[in-house]
């Protein structure tokens, strides 16, 4: 730790920018070395790990993906043989649910949240780290595993019986579990610190109707992950008791129940989509208003579409099971709120379209993006009313249509959002414009080739195909349009190939990027791009959602906080009035050495049950250590 | 009531032998019952006429073993004794052994060891297993478990033919004594857990030449029905319900097999004899009324012709077949007198049934049961009948597929107008899972965990009321009684338990008058007879085996509780016995 | 630092690759030398086919080929005499007491053949290569110490605890106490 000079007054009142950034600068920065690498708590750090990260792991996705589309271009084709298509497929669809959708949502929230709100740092920020060390070693579990021929082979949802003891041979699925309580501790943990920063941590002046409709959609999105994510995790510890302790949760001739699997497996599996999708109409929002020039259209009305699809969410898992034989009253009922979750969807889609009408449209590459997202997923949504009903899913349950409806909603209603939001804060992140032209080519390529790669699908599922078949007979007559399916997937891979040249190649040679490009109203735009270790010199104080566009260059701010430790302003949960000044915990190796020992745990643990028991105690140690004070200033209440 | 009874078996050598003091437990009371000419004759009741051993003195016995066989467990057969010689015929490799009891310690007077096929061993399953010579004349005839029929001569034990019978390579075999009838050997087969079809031959008694061999499954020809075929289900009365009844080609490996005692009444001139649960114990497998399994036929001798059929408990979904032993008393019913078969079944229930039409009387619940006695009664119909489906776990179902009694031969004391029942009380646990039919290997489909009752008391002595239709009296047991029960005269009933009693009980009341503890489980029906110095013995077999011993025996791993299907678990606090002999125990009065 | 975290997953994962590989189809001549067994006159014991020997004993470790040979015990019968491990007619496996040996060799012709007390010939009925599945998988059934490899419990009424949580109840070298 650098010395600090605190023989003066330790408040900031009396500095002037100049010592006040110095002394800033040496309280928040991350030391450099490897050890202080590991040890950062600095949420634009661990953001911009979690982006990296999951991008990667998007990528490597995406190679399986074409390898799908390799191997289903023509019939009888043998260039995946059927065991490593089953891996393949199952790798994908868990690599982009865990791995890539949910992370990367919660990387951007890390990243931006504490700057759109106004604060120093995120809340809990060093089990903000340890997220990040829990999440990269399941990741790389599974791909590990995969590389090694023992990556999971029940698909993303490991259904059992197959995935139980006694048909999933060997430990594949207990692969696929572990990398699930992986990822899930993980997102709990963002969930929680996200909850915390945004109810207390926000600006003075931001109350509940000011907070940016991103940071709105994050809280939501936290809440479902805090409701969902304990009921899969329930699950997969108990698929592995099943499987390595013998115990009988999905022995139905034990009193076990293998719909239990099903149940509690979807009533995570649903809310996810909508945790994947509750960002991204975020970054719709969020890019809709600065482009259209204009404040959101019913900024009221979309918070509480995001709430009315939070709480739908858990209302309708039961549509994946329609097949299973359910009472008909209980179909019904899951029919009437599956369409029911259209409503607020329609209400977003139209205040969107409004902004867009009444505004004056700047048409750059994020705007593009969210074009190309309201078309795609207005698809997505209209064959996901139609699964929604049990005659018409009954059809084509576990087809290609229904491959064709996910990757609508997921690609067209996550990722192209996403994509614009990448082209709109990569200048915040990384200090430098990405290139426009690029961006032009590569939301064309993505928006074209994806139509035309996954549109075909809901004819072969109407057809007949069904999902995760390695291939087909040529008799079946789908090779031609799984042909034109599989050279569509050139189209979208050189998009998305594009995107990753252009992010990268940017990050070295893209122009230098101002403080606000974009002409943004919310604050992370305030501060320098990219931003500070402690954000802002002084705590803005706010007094309208578009800060910015209300007050462009004087926006007032809040002084008091000490400069000899790290502070935060604490404020009131509705009114955002300034009620203490907390100390944010300084950097730390221990959560990474929490995260190893937990690492250990948990791979152990599929070879032996005693693991949890021995691996406990290193996790207690490093736990103990991390909490132990350590004298610092910070220390004191 | 008060008639005596003999066992028909052993009338004609009995009718020569007379003025001979050495007479077999069955013999006994034949040569009483030809003392006596006012005397009805019946079958096999189990009950002596001696009664020098008596409810009196029975705490005076002494004795001990007197011959080890040599041979490892599985006694199930009595002795029988003839002149001045005991036969013993032990379990498998069912060796046969004259023992001449003049001296404290018996001698050999001869032995025969047959050549076996040790393929028997591995099939050697799970229902009643008994063995032991049967005399003829000058000719002792036996059944071997490796599927042949032996005659021997009985003085010299010279072989006289060897007729192979049962198919090893079906998973057949023979696993009760043979039965002499009106100069022809009748002989059952065993090996339905093989999916073995079940069958009844007679062979003749001089040559040994295979007469008639009639199915339990399958078309009419082959099972012996005919014009004079009157069932007592009148739906029954089709053609050909033992293909009709069964999914196509099932009846090929139904089941069905005649393991259990074969009973002649040379009055009517008729043979009794049950049929063995349908295969595969998987009902689900088998939608249907299975014909002709778990039930019992009536058969002309001469030509095997059937002549009526009753069914006790449709479909057998539990597995507990129709092979327990009956009995055939001439006794009064509703006021007229009437030729009456008792069958304690395996589920529970002791069927009364007339044995010179097939019709069912009465079906009475001896001891706890989850069973229905299906058909209830004369003109039932009953409606299809629900068996558990495939990999559903039924819990607590009572009785076990062992049965609630079969394993050993009931008694029947016209002094007392008893019924002794053997009876084990064990409940199980039953999971029917798919079966495939492999020819010679199991065909069972079944997974089963045994368990004793709440209790923890897994067997019962119950002395029933025929007349009445109730127990008299019900004597509790630590173990399920796998061994029969002998009635005398003197008023005692007398057997041997699993782990290793022998006891003596008052026939009146149940009152335990005496006991013994022998190193080895009894799985034999004890024996009694009057020696050469006209003193009466107790003679009992010991060496555990037979389905309840099989722990011991194939030193099964009770850690799995599935092991012996269920039983291993189920007795696994039988103690552990020193003896690894089968050994003939001798008592008599000082 | 990062290597740290990833090698001894990789070591782990290097070790359990063989145990995962999954061969859906032999070839033809790999097949036939596996039925290549030299066995003591005796028919205990013997030299496994050299194949079976230059493939690294795989079906003695593979996950798949146990789990597939706990299939085929199920489906061909075996739980009618050996029950779930504990025997019935056929001897028990679970106290690691091996009338005919121990080693593979032993158990699959045991398996192929038959043995004179009662166990029918399989080979009739199963390819060689199921012989051998089923093989691993008896073996695992008695062995002394658990194997990660080995299968976990069914979907069926508990008999008894789980292959991979129970090795045998006895020593090598420790008679059955009854």
């Amino acid at each position: 730790m650098s010395t600090l000079d605190i023989s003066s007054d330790p408040r900031d009142t009396g500095l002037d920018e100049r010592a006040l950034a110095r002394r800033l600068a040496d309280l928040w920065q991350t030391p450099r070395g490897i050890i202080g690498t590991l040890s950062s708590v600095d949420h634009k750090i661990i953001g911009r790990r979690y982006i990296v990260t999951a991008f990667f792991f998007l990528l490597l996705g995406g190679v399986l993906a074409l390898a799908i589309r390799i191997q289903l271009a023509k019939p009888e084709n043998r260039f995946l043989a059927p065991d490593l298509y089953n891996q393949v497929f199952t790798v994908h669809g868990a690599n982009m649910m865990f791995l890539f959708a949910v992370p990367v949502m919660e990387a951007f929230a890390v990243y931006l949240v504490p700057l759109m709100i106004g604060t120093r740092n995120i809340a809990f920020p060093r089990l903000n780290a340890f997220s990040y060390w829990i999440y990269l070693p399941g990741g790389i579990t599974l791909w590990v595993a995969f590389a090694l021929d023992m990556g999971p082979d029940v698909g993303w949802f490991a259904y059992v019986p197959l995935s139980g003891p006694q048909y999933g041979a060997g430990k594949r699925a207990d692969i696929w579990a572990q990398m699930i309580t992986f990822t899930e501790v993980s997102a709990l943990a963002v969930a929680v610190e996200l909850v915390v920063t945004i109810f207390k941590q926000r600006a003075p002046g931001m109350s509940l109707d000011k907070i940016p409709l991103f940071v709105w959609s994050m809280l939501v999105t936290s809440f479902l992950i805090i409701m969902a994510m304990p009921a899969i995790m329930v699950a997969s510890t108990t698929l592995i008791l099943d499987r390595l302790v013998g115990t009988h949760f999905y022995n139905p001739a034990e009193g076990g129940d293998v719909l239990l699997w099903q149940h509690l497996f979807w009533f995570f599996g649903h809310p996810e989509v909508y945790i994947i999708f509750l960002p991204a109409v975020g970054m719709v929002s969020t890019i809709v208003s600065t482009f259209a020039r204009r404040p959101i259209f019913g900024y009221l009305p979309l918070v509480l579409a995001l709430f009315a699809t939070g709480i739908l969410a858990f209302g309708l898992w039961v549509h994946h099971m329609f097949v299973v034989g359910l009472p008909r009253v209980g179909e019904s009922f899951f029919t009437a709120s599956s369409m029911a979750i259209a409503v607020p969807n329609g209400i977003q889609i139209f205040c969107w379209l409004a902004t867009l009408w009444d505004g004056r449209p700047v048409f750059k590459t994020p705007l593009l993006f969210v074009i190309a997202f309201i078309i795609t997923f207005v698809i997505g949504g209209l064959t996901g009313v139609m699964v929604a009903s049990v005659p018409l899913d009954t059809q084509v349950h576990d087809t290609y249509f229904v491959v064709a409806h996910f990757h609508y909603v997921l690609v067209g209603g996550a990722v192209f959002p996403l994509l614009g939001a990448v082209y709109y804060w990569y200048p915040k992140i990384i200090g430098r414009m990405m290139s426009e032209r690029l961006g032009r080519w590569v939301a064309g390529l993505v928006f074209v080739g994806f139509n035309l790669t996954f549109f075909p699908m809901h004819i072969l599922g109407l057809i007949g195909m069904p999902r995760r078949v390695y291939t087909y007979g040529p008799e079946m007559n789908w090779g031609s349009i799984n042909l034109f399916v599989s050279l569509s997937a050139a189209i979208l891979a050189a998009g998305f190939l594009l995107f990753f040249v252009d992010a990268i190649r940017s990050a070295f040679s893209g122009e230098p990027a101002p403080e606000n490009p974009w002409n943004a109203p919310t604050l992370e735009w305030a501060t320098s791009s990219p931003p500070p270790s402690y954000n802002f010199e002084r705590i803005p104080v706010v007094s309208s959602s578009d800060p910015l566009w209300e007050t462009p260059e004087t926006l007032p701010v809040a002084t008091g906080l000490r400069t000899d430790r790290r502070e935060l302003l604490l404020t009131s949960l509705s009114e955002a009035n300034p009620q203490a000044r907390e100390s944010s915990p300084r950097d730390s190796i221990w959560p990474f050495l929490a995260a190893i020992a937990t690492t250990v745990m948990l791979i152990s643990s599929i070879f032996s049950a005693w693991a949890v028991v021995w691996g406990s105690v290193p996790i207690a140690v490093t736990l103990i250590a991390w909490f132990w004070p350590k004298g610092t200033p910070e220390d004191a209440a | 009531m008060g008639e005596l009874h003999r066992h028909p078996q052993v009338i004609r050598f009995a009718a020569k032998l007379r003025g001979l003091t050495l007479v077999g437990v069955l013999a006994a009371s034949s040569a009483l019952a030809q003392s006596d000419p006012g005397a009805q004759l019946s079958a096999s009741t189990s009950f002596s006429a001696l009664d020098e051993i008596g409810a009196g003195n029975v705490q005076r016995l002494t004795g001990g073993p007197v011959f080890a066989t040599g041979r490892f467990g599985g006694q199930a057969g009595a002795p029988s004794a003839a002149g001045d010689l005991v036969y013993i015929e032990t379990g498998f490799p069912n060796a046969i052994f004259a023992l001449e009891l003049a001296q404290a310690s018996p001698s050999v007077a001869w032995s025969y060891a047959p050549e076996p096929d040790g393929r028997a061993r591995g099939l050697s399953c799970c229902g009643r297993t008994e063995f032991g010579p049967v005399l003829s004349g000058a000719k002792l005839y036996a059944n071997t478990l490796d599927g042949r029929t032996v005659a021997l001569d009985r003085r010299s034990g010279n072989k006289f033919w060897e007729t192979k019978l049962a198919d090893l390579s079906n998973g057949e075999t023979l696993a009760s004594p043979p039965v002499v009838a009106d100069g022809k050997v009748l002989v059952g087969n065993a090996g339905d857990e093989f999916g073995a079809r079940g069958w009844i031959a007679a062979l003749d008694a001089e040559s040994g030449r295979i007469l008639w061999r009639q199915f339990s499954t399958g078309p009419d020809a082959e099972i012996g029905i005919g014009p004079s075929f009157s069932p007592f289900d009148p739906r029954d009365r089709g053609t050909d319900r033992g293909v009709a009844t069964w999914p196509p080609s099932a009846w090929q490996h139904g089941g069905g097999s005649v393991s259990g005692r074969i009973i002649y009444d040379p009055e009517l001139r008729l043979v009794f004899h049950g049929t063995g649960r349908a295969a595969p114990w998987d009902a689900q497998e088998r939608p249907g009324a299975n014909r002709w399994t778990s039930g019992l036929f009536a058969r002309d001798p001469e030509t095997g012709q059937a002549r009526w059929f009753v069914a006790f408990g449709a479909r057998d979904p539990y597995a507990r077949g129709g092979v327990a032993q009956d009995v055939l008393l001439d006794a009064p019913w509703k006021g007229s007198a009437r030729k009456l078969l008792l069958h304690p079944d395996g589920n529970g229930f002791l069927y009364v049934v007339d044995r010179v039409s097939g019709e069912m009387l009465a079906a009475d619940p001896f001891t706890h049961t989850d069973a229905s006695p299906e058909p209830a009664g004369p003109g039932a119909v009953a409606g299809p009948v629900p068996s558990p489906d495939e990999n559903v776990v039924v819990r607590d179902i009572c009785p076990a597929w062992s049965g609630a009694t079969g394993a050993g031969s009931p008694a029947f004391s016209p002094r007392t107008g008893l019924l002794y029942l053997p009876v084990s009380r064990l409940c199980m646990d039953f999971e029917p899972r798919h079966a495939s039919y492999l020819a010679g290997t199991p065909f069972i489909g079944a997974n089963i965990k045994v368990k004793p009752p709440k209790d923890g008391t897994s067997g019962a002595l119950v002395a029933w009321d025929v007349q009445a239709r109730k127990a008299a009296w019900s004597m509790n047991e630590p173990f399920p009684l796998a061994g029969g029960v002998l009635a005398t005269a003197g008023d005692l009933v007398l057997y041997g338990t699993l782990d290793g009693m022998i006891k003596a009980r008052d026939a009146r009341d149940g009152k335990l008058l005496w006991s013994f503890a022998a190193t080895d489980g009894i799985i034999a029906q004890p024996a009694t007879f009057n020696s050469s110095n006209g003193h009466q013995y107790l003679a009992v077999m010991t060496g555990l085996g037979g389905g309840f011993g099989i722990a011991e025996r194939n030193m099964l791993d009770p850690l799995d509780q599935s092991a012996g299907l269920g039983l291993a678990a189920a007795l696994s606090r039988l103690p552990t016995l020193r003896e690894r002999s089968a050994t003939l125990y001798l008592f008599r009065l000082p | 630092m990062r290597l740290v975290v990833v090698m001894p997953f990789a070591m782990l994962a290097l070790a359990g690759c063989q145990r995962e590989e999954r061969s859906l189809r032999l070839d033809p001549p790999v097949e036939a030398g596996l039925d290549e067994v030299r066995v003591m006159s005796n028919g205990i014991g013997g030299a496994p086919p050299k194949v079976y020997v230059a493939l690294g004993r795989p079906y003695e470790n593979n996950a798949f080929d146990l789990d597939q040979g706990k299939r085929l015990y199920d489906w061909f019968g075996c739980t009618g005499c050996h029950a779930h491990g504990g025997g019935n007619t056929g001897p028990a496996f679970l106290d690691g007491w091996w009338q005919y040996g121990a080693d593979p060799v032993s158990i699959f012709v045991s398996i192929r053949d038959g043995r004179t007390a009662g166990m029918p010939a399989f080979g009739r009925y199963l390819t060689t290569e199921q012989i051998w599945q089923l093989t691993g998988y008896v073996q695992t059934i008695g062995a002394y110490s658990a194997k990660t490899a080995a299968p976990s419990r069914n979907d069926e009424m508990q008999s008894r605890p789980s292959e991979n949580r129970a090795p045998a109840t006895l020593g090598a070298l420790q008679p059955p106490s009854r």
